[in-house]
């Protein structure tokens, strides 16, 4: 772990989930930010306004391009759910800093409160920027005002792009994933909450990166505030066993049964004892089952690991197949607390993001990939591959990505 | 008899009003000046009160004198009198860093100079260092540089590496750049300092300072 950013206190998650309660997933409105979301697009709107006397139209452009570069990047690489992150950054020069009057405030209070004289703003998040020399050592914790109080945080004219990125994290509802305790010396002695944020930015904004878990955590910030569902997104792999396999399968603890049809007619044969629906046999047609590594998507499902599950022969293994999602114990496929089954004829409803056309198999034959990502209707996962002469076992994995 | 009652009643009622009226007076009283009605921090209480358990407050309290523009001039010169190396490391670094957002250098520059010559800590030197560089002081340049391979942090941050300092300070008053910009590893930054101490071997000694442009030149 190296450098962790602490200027971040003044954006707590309190103030984001208190947003959020108001917030429903579809068209949602933030105080500060605004998340819309359809069949085709999603978008994540926020409107910042700089104040200070660091402050100035060129810095706004600057910090607008590194949160839109940062985010919008990192969700083409690991967002499925394609966001687009609309960033708008303004200068005013209209405030001035004013130290709080009021007599009910204790010292540390008089400090950390609203000494800043509360701007009208109210669809802008505010960003106070004192005037600060580049290289002069300052730390904007907690330097104008609480920002549970009033909801505006400081940032310096001179930092790293990402800084900027990370900062825009929190008002998106992502959590600082550092902790740290100071000797004398001023020397930290600083943890990672999770390992997964170890390289991550909102560990440490300095080096870290954007990756998939913070919009895994964009989702789910939504998705604990609203209290609505949000609609994962599935990928598909194909494994066969080439030795690697067992130990893949050690690290999925769930599958549910599906329905695997096989175009042109390739031999299916089923090995599992619980494939309950399909039994064993060969022909176009068959119900499989399917290791997933999602608890959530397959909850009530049976949760036994079964590493043989599939196996396919042919000549030549090449064709389309459809994957549907169904369920083999229908008195345990209500999602969460929704009160809705998730039968078949419901799982567009959850899984909208789950179906269409799959590209991108390749002939890797230890871990292929089909990113369901693009499509937008129905619950179909088709997918094609080329994999040649071939005859073992197969495992066909599916994964909910809710970033 | 009813009448004698009530009145035993409202006793306590009375007594727990005079109370808070006490309670709030001695509230008010202890607030510092009526003007401003809230407590008054005390610069030298807060330079050499930093509390390492307790950062993010202490640091805000820093931040007041920091930005509090109309006291800047008597903040720096009590911070400049808490610099000297028998005080403890939480002053010493207090002061610097309150000195750094209060202070000039016409009337500080050479009491931060001492601290980038010889103060005990490097991380201090590094922190004078990236305050003489903005005040005209070219000897912070190479000290500078040589933070550029540092793994130390800045002190109470959470593991900021202390060459963010110099990937600030050195392209903005030098406008040289060297890839020390866009340098977003602790890697791809100290990769930059051959450049930077190359440049310093061959512009230093001639370097002077523009106090309207802030930057140096040759």
């Amino acid at each position: 772990m190296n450098g962790k950013i602490k200027i971040t206190n003044f954006i707590v998650m309190i103030f984001t989930l208190s947003l959020f309660a108001v917030c429903s997933f579809i068209g949602n409105a933030y105080a500060k930010a605004s998340f819309t979301s359809s069949a085709s697009s999603n978008t994540m709107s926020l409107n910042i306004m700089l104040v200070g006397p660091g402050a100035n139209t060129g810095l706004a452009a600057t910090i607008q391009n590194a949160i839109e570069d940062a985010w919008d990047n990192g969700s083409a690489d690991y967002s499925c759910h394609n966001i687009d992150f609309d960033i708008n950054v303004e200068f005013t020069d209209g405030y001035e800093l004013a130290e709080n009057t009021d007599a009910s405030m204790s010292e540390s209070d008089f400090v950390l409160s609203n000494v800043f004289e509360f701007p009208t703003y109210s669809d802008y998040e505010v960003w106070y920027v004192p005037d600060i020399a580049p290289g002069t050592p300052f730390r904007p914790a907690a330097a104008i005002g609480d920002y549970a109080t009033d909801m505006m945080g400081t940032v310096t004219a001179h930092e790293q792009s990402m800084v900027y990125a990370h900062e825009a994290g929190h008002v998106f509802g992502l959590q600082d994933q550092y902790t740290c305790t100071f000797d004398s010396e001023g020397k930290s002695t600083c943890t990672v909450t999770e390992e997964k944020y170890e390289d991550n930015f909102m560990n440490d904004a300095w080096e870290g990166s954007v990756e998939a878990v913070n919009f895994e955590d964009l989702m789910s910030a939504y998705e604990a505030a609203s209290g609505n569902d949000v609609n994962p997104c599935l990928k598909c792999y194909l494994h066969i066993d080439d030795g690697d396999v067992p130990s893949m399968v050690a690290e999925l603890s769930y599958y549910a049964t599906m329905y695997f049809d096989v175009t042109p007619d390739y031999a299916i044969t089923t090995t599992d004892s619980t494939n309950t629906l399909g039994g064993t046999g060969t022909g176009s047609s068959e119900w499989v089952t399917v290791i997933t590594s999602d608890s959530t998507l397959f909850t009530g499902f049976e949760s036994t690991v079964d590493p043989y599950d599939m196996t396919i022969t042919g000549d030549t293994l090449s064709g389309i197949y459809t994957v549907a999602f169904t369920t083999t114990d229908w008195s345990q496929a209500s999602k969460s607390d929704t009160g809705v089954y998730r039968s078949w004829s419901d799982c567009s409803t959850y899984f909208p993001y789950s179906t269409g056309t799959c590209t991108g198999l390749s002939s890797n034959l230890d871990s292929l990939m089909i990113d369901t990502s693009a499509a937008t209707s129905g619950m179909t996962c088709t997918f094609s591959t080329s994999l040649g002469d071939y005859t073992g076992t197969y495992y066909l994995e599916i994964t909910s990505i809710q970033g | 008899m009813q009448n004698k009652q009530s009145y035993l009643k409202i006793i306590p009622v009375y007594l727990l009003c005079v109370l808070f009226l006490v309670a709030t007076m001695s509230c008010n009283d202890s607030g510092g000046s009526s003007d401003s009605g809230s407590a008054t921090l005390d610069a030298s209480e807060t330079i050499t009160g930093f509390d390492n358990t307790d950062v993010t407050n202490s640091i805000s309290k820093l931040n007041y004198f920091v930005l509090k523009t109309d006291t800047h001039s008597t903040t720096a010169n009590i911070a400049m009198s808490y610099l000297g190396s028998d005080e403890t490391f939480m002053t010493r670094y207090s002061a610097v860093y309150v000195l750094g957002g209060t202070g000039n250098a016409t009337d500080h520059g050479v009491a931060l100079l001492e601290v980038m010559n010889s103060d005990s800590d490097t991380r201090l030197q590094t922190m004078a260092a990236g305050i003489l560089i903005g005040w005209g002081y070219s000897e912070a340049i190479p000290v500078l540089i040589t933070s550029l391979s540092s793994s130390e942090y800045l002190p109470f941050t959470a593991e900021e590496p202390i060459w963010t300092l110099a990937q600030k300070a050195l392209p903005n008053y030098t406008d040289q750049d060297l890839d020390l910009s866009t340098a977003t590893t602790s890697t791809t930054v100290s990769a930059t300092q051959t450049a930077w101490q190359s440049w310093w071997d061959t512009n230093g000694s001639s370097l002077t300072w523009s106090s309207s442009t802030k930057q140096y030149s040759n």
